[in-house]
């Protein structure tokens, strides 16, 4: 198993021009927040079972860009389909991380421990990932197995599925106080600016008083 | 077993080409088919076949936020399935997203499997506070009510649907 802070603060490391679509649920988000110091290529969306999505079709989207979604078990056990589409339409430039604790880390611990998820029993997700039809899927127990593979998943020109197993441990930093709107303007905005782009276009009217020299690219 | 009609595809598709639309998701069913046909062979318009439409809606929005201008084809049935992506990414974020749907159940349908789908659909738009129009006349209609509901998703940075039934459908 790979201590979570230890594993995010890897990926931290080796995070530069790429977007990281990072999913809400859990501590996991706060770390990579703290970690990542608020970097303009983050974006934390996507609750149970949105993320991976999210972050295909964000991918799609932007295709000369590298695309990371950072993705957790009891999120892909809600809607593994998301792994078929994965493999059939996903493309080169996205690299699906998917965070398994074997738990359902938001909703805390009692004096009994975590709630555990069926990546506790029998279900192994890079199978399934595998099944589906993914060709690069593997599965991560140590630090050193974590790097590797993330490794090669950034450097490569094919989509790849990095399964880690990752050990419960307490947030190793502040709880986060952004809301989904903050994180769509913040990211779009950067998008918008990065890539010379207009997303967000809430008057048709009021674009129509400008001079058409310096109306903004509607495309 | 009932079709988009031929005219109506191709006033979807001008509307589509206006918009600007280079991006659909879709998991077809039998009155939208050929439109999925027509997307799938339109230049410019990359098209991802779901499995499941709340994963459509999650594509969608990926893509959205990178620019792209996205369409979502399913049928109303699917928007049952869709709902739990829309109410925790379109509503926690006001993320946008086109949604085009048969209004299966809908007065004249004559499937009984159908039935719960027209009774279920518009409550659940309005419940996901979804503005959405009922498109039965015209193809000259289809394509205003796509290109105003297009406007509006715009303007309210939230998603807006467009449901075909009636003489939309041969």
């Amino acid at each position: 198993m790979v201590k979570r802070y230890e594993m995010l603060s890897d990926l931290a490391g080796r995070i530069k021009d790429e977007l990281v679509v990072f999913y809400r649920v859990g501590i996991s988000c706060f770390e990579w927040e703290h970690l990542t110091r608020h970097r303009e290529g983050n974006i934390i969306i996507g609750d149970m079972g949105c993320t991976t999505g999210i972050g295909i079709g964000l991918a799609k989207a932007l295709p000369h860009r590298r695309v990371v979604v950072v993705d957790g078990d009891g999120s892909i056990l809600l809607e593994p389909a998301v792994l078929v589409v994965l493999a059939n339409y996903g493309p080169p430039n996205l690299a699906v991380l998917i965070h398994d604790n074997e738990s359902y880390e938001s909703i805390g611990w009692t004096e009994k421990g975590r709630f555990r998820t069926d990546t506790h029993l029998k279900t192994d997700i890079e199978a399934m990932a595998r099944g589906a039809g993914v060709k690069n899927a593997c599965t991560a127990r140590t630090l050193p197995e974590f790097q590797g593979a993330m490794a090669k998943a950034l450097a490569s020109q094919e989509l790849h599925v990095v399964v880690a197993k990752t050990e419960d441990q307490a947030a190793q930093a502040p709880p986060r106080h952004t809301s989904t709107k903050e994180e769509k303007y913040r990211f779009v905005r950067y998008i918008e600016r990065s890539e010379g782009i207009r997303i967000i276009r809430l008057s048709v009217e009021k674009e129509r008083l400008v001079d058409p020299s310096l109306r903004p690219d509607s495309s | 077993m009932g079709k988009m009609k031929p005219e109506c595809v191709k006033a979807a598709m001008e509307a589509f080409h206006e918009i600007g639309v280079n991006f659909v998701a879709g998991l077809p069913d039998g009155w939208l088919l050929p439109l999925h046909e027509a997307v799938r062979e339109a230049p410019g318009i990359e098209y991802v076949a779901v499995p499941h439409e709340g994963i459509g809606v999650s594509i969608c929005a990926g893509a959205w936020l990178g620019g792209k201008k996205a369409v979502m084809l399913m049928e109303n049935s699917g928007l049952r399935v869709a709902t739990e992506t829309i109410a925790r990414i379109c509503m926690a974020g006001d993320i946008p997203v086109l949604l085009l749907m048969p209004y299966r159940g809908d007065i004249g349908d004559t499937e009984y499997w159908a039935v719960p789908h027209g009774i279920v659909v518009e409550p659940l738009l309005k419940a996901l506070r979804i503005p959405y129009t009922v498109v039965r006349d015209s193809a000259d209609d289809l394509k205003k009510q796509i290109l105003r509901a297009h406007n509006l998703m715009n303007a309210s940075e939230y998603p807006v649907a467009v449901l075909i039934s009636g003489d939309i459908v041969w």
